[in-house]
């Protein structure tokens, strides 16, 4: 399986996070979830260490968190879906991956 | 027999200090592992192998903490306009008594006013945080603000009050020929100092709920409002040109005031949501988060 580094693992944190929670507000073991399945497992994060994104982006004003009952099993979860804030920040991100892919899928052909 | 709310417990029993506080997060961690742990168990692993699975992809609590160490060192707003407020009252509650041309009285004016204004400060930060927990929008990282920023203030009451109590009554004996004499406003002072000192006390122990603190910073403002303004409603000479029957209903509705924030402090937390979003209380662990 193909190990990613540290540093992009961290990098792509805070597109992925956002990404995720463009398509809909969610919770923090769905999300580690999401992004194991979008990468087929080949990013394996510490699960704790989502926390401290979610925190920061939503004390940054990109996302919001709410408490409510999962349907599934009747437990309170906190949810999190993204402002209009984190949509534009989100923008941002896709620009600047979109340059990086760009530029070294021009350099490797 | 492995019982999962008993390990959860003891898990969160053993967290390190700086974890005890982030009481939102414990519970959110508590629901992130109760998920896997049903994944787990699901695809055939025994109650222990899934908790013992779980705990390790959740990877090292020290650099969790670490992480949400970083987070902590955002100054919360409240407290900026707290600080700035209490900086701008000493500096011109200084500047007045720089013209007053009697140092003694002058310093103890500055001081008493420091202490005070700094216990209001602590009131209006717990008004701030009783309201955000009203809202369902209260965060860990504004509770720890709350209780450092809180901390500091109290501090800061409690030795400028102790200052100023002390120069008033060397002025009172270098001009009045007396130390102390129960003067309204001489009780006042020491009911502020010793809610200061309670306040400290509290701040800084480890024990004390969020919510028992916000009580007490509103009730704070309560201490202060009946100490400062008070001996007014008695004695004509300190109602700072007002009448009594209006300093009467200034204090009285300030009063009244603070009784409204302490009701609302004593809802559920979330109450006021319009989304009916309600604080964490955990299934399982049987109690709110604040």
């Amino acid at each position: 399986m193909l190990k990613l580094g540290k540093d992009l693992v961290a990098a792509s944190a805070v597109p992925l996070v956002l990404s995720i929670l463009e398509e809909g507000e969610s919770y923090g073991y769905a999300i580690i979830g999401r992004v194991r399945d979008l990468s087929a497992g080949h990013m394996q994060w510490t699960d704790g260490m989502l926390y401290p994104v979610l925190h920061r982006l939503e004390a940054q004003g990109a996302i919001t968190s709410r408490w409510k009952i999962a349907a599934e099993n009747g437990r309170r979860r906190k949810y999190y879906a993204i402002k209009v804030q984190g949509k534009k920040a989100l923008e941002e991100h896709k620009a600047q991956w979109r340059l990086v892919n760009s530029a070294l899928a021009t350099m490797w052909g | 027999m492995f019982d999962l709310d008993q390990s959860i417990a003891a898990w969160r029993n053993s967290l390190p200090e700086q974890f005890r506080s982030r009481i939102q997060l414990l519970d959110e961690l508590e629901q992130h592992l109760r998920d896997d742990i049903d994944r787990r168990i699901a695809s055939g692993a025994s109650p222990a192998e899934a908790w013992n699975s779980a705990l390790t992809q959740l990877g090292s609590l020290e650099t969790l903490s670490n992480e949400f160490a970083k987070l902590d060192k955002r100054m919360w707003a409240p407290a900026w306009i707290a600080t700035a407020v209490l900086l701008l009252v000493v500096a011109s509650v200084g500047y007045l008594a720089i013209t007053l041309r009697r140092p003694l009285l002058g310093a103890h004016v500055l001081f008493v006013t420091t202490g005070y204004v700094a216990v209001f400060a602590i009131g209006f930060l717990a008004f701030i945080s009783v309201l955000t927990r009203a809202i369902g929008l209260s965060t860990d990282h504004q509770l720890g603000a709350f209780k450092r920023t809180s901390t500091r203030l109290a501090m800061l009451a409690a030795l400028t009050t102790c200052i100023g109590v002390a120069l008033g009554a060397i002025w009172a004996h270098a001009n009045l020929g007396h130390w102390w004499t129960w003067d309204p406003r001489e009780i006042g002072g020491a009911c502020v100092l010793a809610w200061t000192a309670v306040l400290i006390q509290s701040f800084r122990s480890r024990s004390s709920a969020p919510l028992s603190l916000m009580l007490l910073g509103v009730m704070g403002n309560i201490v202060v409002a009946c100490s400062w303004f008070g001996p007014a409603l008695f004695i004509q000479k300190l109602s700072y040109g007002y009448t009594p029957a209006f300093m009467s209903a200034i204090l009285g509705s300030f009063l009244i005031a603070q009784i409204l924030v302490i009701y609302i402090a004593l809802l559920p937390a979330g109450a006021l949501s319009l989304q009916g979003v309600r604080g964490p209380r955990v299934r399982g662990s049987g109690r709110a988060a604040q």
